[in-house]
């Protein structure tokens, strides 16, 4: 983290974010396994493709049934997987885009006064509204067993679609864990700063 | 004005000014949006207007977001931003520089000419306007300064080549573009073509020019060497491969062999490739692409979810409308919109990077530069001509915007990476020319729309 905020330690708080990246870190991966897919959908494409024209092996089983649509589909699962997730894991090391032209101007606490001001009028409604509709439309989903809408794609259609209160209930965590360093920053500054004007 | 003009603009004012907390944009706009709902809600109840919104109908935000993520043409980003990120840490940019310098040690400016073409080159991979001006400027501010280029010449050449990446093919920001609006991925990218390759050859007649007329603003170098075989050969084994990877994606894209996304994971494997050739991919730069590849996609996907938000309650307020409303009373032919519309993107730039713009501007403009009627050349073959000029005029009148003191976004994060004694001044007299030949370009792109439209409708 960039910030002074990262001083700030408590073993709870410090714990949230490790997690947060701890499973940050292991999502980060499916992107490696996206670009598998992906050259493998192709090879299978081409490669089938070349086998029953130029050889004459009927080759059709092996990209209907486990290229085609299933892999293809299979490449937006680990797309939307890893987008929603990283949420959580650019919100815990501070990436987000911030326009900072003035920021970088003002004190260190009146900085914090408006990132705990954003955390609670901005950020923490809009989790609460995308997780609570989030719930609704992945139980309508379970409740008629979703499928993909093409015959030959992927099953469990509710599966992909719980990455979004997963990934939004994992970036509550890591904004609370936010809020709370900056509250405890605030409070500590104060109390250094009446401790000098008293000293 | 009605209420709902009044809350629309409001709207508008709450999110510019809270912008400048700095609080994270995707949250601001996000809140905004949530917060607006609610004004709505209440003006409904309370002043009579009829915007149907509440808790409810946020819930749309929701279906909004799975068709984001229920998406083909996106999952070409995070594969674009790998490969990108791939290019920086191979050490490919490093050898070009050192092998280019050497071979136009000879020409006046030849330094500069260098940084140029291996901004187009890299740039074309990352498209992140930040990180390839910062890549750009770490890499060749301290070679132009010691060689005793002008401080200006060697700011402004390293701004214009650096933001030139959001035009150039593979730029992420043409597949977001694209997905916004509905076009081709393969038309934007082959519509870029042209200006990309304008804009960059304005940049080299400048610099060759300026450093002829006024040699002591581009020095040569003192250690400069003779011509000779070897120096070409090696010029010619760096610049290669990469040249050869962004054409292999570029070209299976155009050729129809690949769709973009696709294309993207073979460039983003490609890129691992010449990592390994080069011998800088070992586990920890693996682990540090990868990580930075899933913060990166996640940054740019937050100002999705944000925008989303904020789009819907506008929609909802009737914000369309009234910008339909105010932009098509304008007195001005439909060149005169055309031109307004671009002042208004050109200033947004300023304040916005753009993603942001992508997302909520760009779908409130495009239907009213639809509507007006412009006969563009689509030769048959190239879906709604009419807007894919319209993406690359936006795409250039952006990049001019970056460019543009007082708050481009390139000056600055140019003056984060520069050499101590380079001062903004020095930035903001460096980056005029280069305005100037922006200029041109999207003169030339506005009153030569076959720039944009030929070759897309050519490769097929």
């Amino acid at each position: 983290m960039r910030d002074s905020t990262a001083a700030i330690h408590n073993p709870l708080i410090d714990s949230i974010d490790h997690f947060v990246l701890a499973v940050g870190r292991v999502i980060a991966w499916a992107n490696v396994l996206l670009i598998g897919v992906i050259i493998l959908n192709v090879i299978l494409r081409y490669g089938g493709r070349w086998m029953q024209q130029d050889l004459g092996i009927e080759m059709s089983w092996l990209f209907q049934d486990l290229g085609g649509p299933k892999l293809e589909e299979l490449q937006w699962h680990l797309y939307a997987l890893t987008v929603m997730m990283g949420l959580s894991y650019a919100q815990s090391t501070d990436s987000h885009i911030r326009v900072d032209i003035i920021a970088e101007k003002l004190s260190e606490r009146t900085v914090r006064k408006w990132e705990v001001f954003g955390i609670v009028v901005f950020l923490l409604p809009f989790i609460y509204m995308v997780f609570s509709h989030s719930l609704d439309f992945v139980a309508d989903s379970w409740r008629i067993n979703e499928h993909s809408d093409a015959p030959a794609g992927l099953p469990w259609r509710w599966a992909v679609k719980s990455v979004i209160p997963v990934s939004f209930a994992m970036l509550g965590l890591a904004v609370l864990a936010r809020l709370a360093r900056d509250l405890m920053f605030l409070v500590k500054t104060k109390a250094d700063n009446t401790s000098k004007e008293h000293g | 004005m009605e209420i709902n003009d009044f809350l629309v603009v409001a709207m508008f004012l709450s999110f510019a000014l809270m912008l400048f907390t700095g609080f994270p944009v995707a949250w601001v706009l996000a809140g905004i949006g949530m917060l607006f709902a609610g004004v709505g809600y209440l003006s409904d109840i309370y002043l009579d207007t009829m915007t149907g919104l509440d808790f409810l109908t946020l819930g749309l935000v929701v279906n909004r977001i799975f068709k984001i993520m229920d998406n083909w043409v996106l999952v070409a980003l995070p594969m674009f931003i790998f490969m990108g990120l791939m290019l920086d840490k191979s050490g490919i940019a490093e050898r070009m520089m050192h092998a280019m310098q050497d071979l136009f040690g000879q020409v006046r400016g030849g330094l500069a000419v260098t940084v140029t073409v291996i901004g187009i080159i890299l740039a074309a991979s990352t498209g992140i306007i930040g990180a390839s001006v910062v890549l750009l400027g770490l890499l060749s501010m301290p070679a132009m300064t010691n060689q005793g280029y002008s401080k200006s010449l060697a700011a402004g050449t390293v701004c214009g080549a650096g933001t030139l990446g959001i035009l150039i093919p593979p730029s992420i920001m043409l597949v977001i573009m694209a997905d916004q609006l509905a076009l081709s991925v393969g038309d934007l990218f082959m519509g870029a073509v042209f200006p990309g390759v304008i804009l960059g050859g304005l940049y080299i007649t400048y610099i060759l020019v300026l450093a002829y007329l006024h040699p002591e603003t581009a020095p040569l170098s003192p250690d400069r060497r003779h011509f000779s075989l070897p120096m070409l050969a090696e010029a010619v084994k760096s610049i290669l491969p990469p040249a050869l990877l962004i054409i292999a994606v570029l070209g299976s894209i155009f050729a129809g062999i690949t769709t973009p996304t696709e294309a993207s994971g073979v460039g983003a494997l490609g890129a691992t490739l010449l990592a390994a050739y080069n011998g800088r991919l070992n586990w920890k730069v693996l682990k540090e692409v990868t990580y930075a590849a899933y913060k990166t996609t996640a940054y740019i996907f937050a100002i999705f979810l944000g925008a989303t938000c904020f789009a819907l309650v506008l929609r909802e307020l009737g914000g369309d409308e009234l910008v339909e409303r105010a932009i098509t009373s304008l007195p001005f032919g439909p060149y005169g919109i055309l031109i307004f519309i671009l002042l208004i993107v050109f200033l947004l730039g300023f304040l916005l990077d753009w993603i942001e713009i992508t997302l909520i501007i760009l779908p409130l403009l495009s239907p009213i530069v639809a509507g007006l009627g412009f006969e563009i050349e689509g030769y048959g073959e190239v879906g709604e001509p009419a807007l894919v000029w319209f993406v690359m005029l936006v795409a250039v009148t952006l990049q001019t915007s970056f460019l543009t003191p007082p708050v481009g976004f390139a000056l600055f994060y140019l003056k984060g990476v520069v050499p101590p004694g380079i001062t903004l001044a020095h930035i903001y007299k460096g980056v005029a020319p280069f305005i100037i030949l922006q200029m041109i370009g999207l003169t030339a792109v506005i009153l030569f729309p076959k720039l944009v439209t030929w070759l897309p409708a050519a490769a097929y």
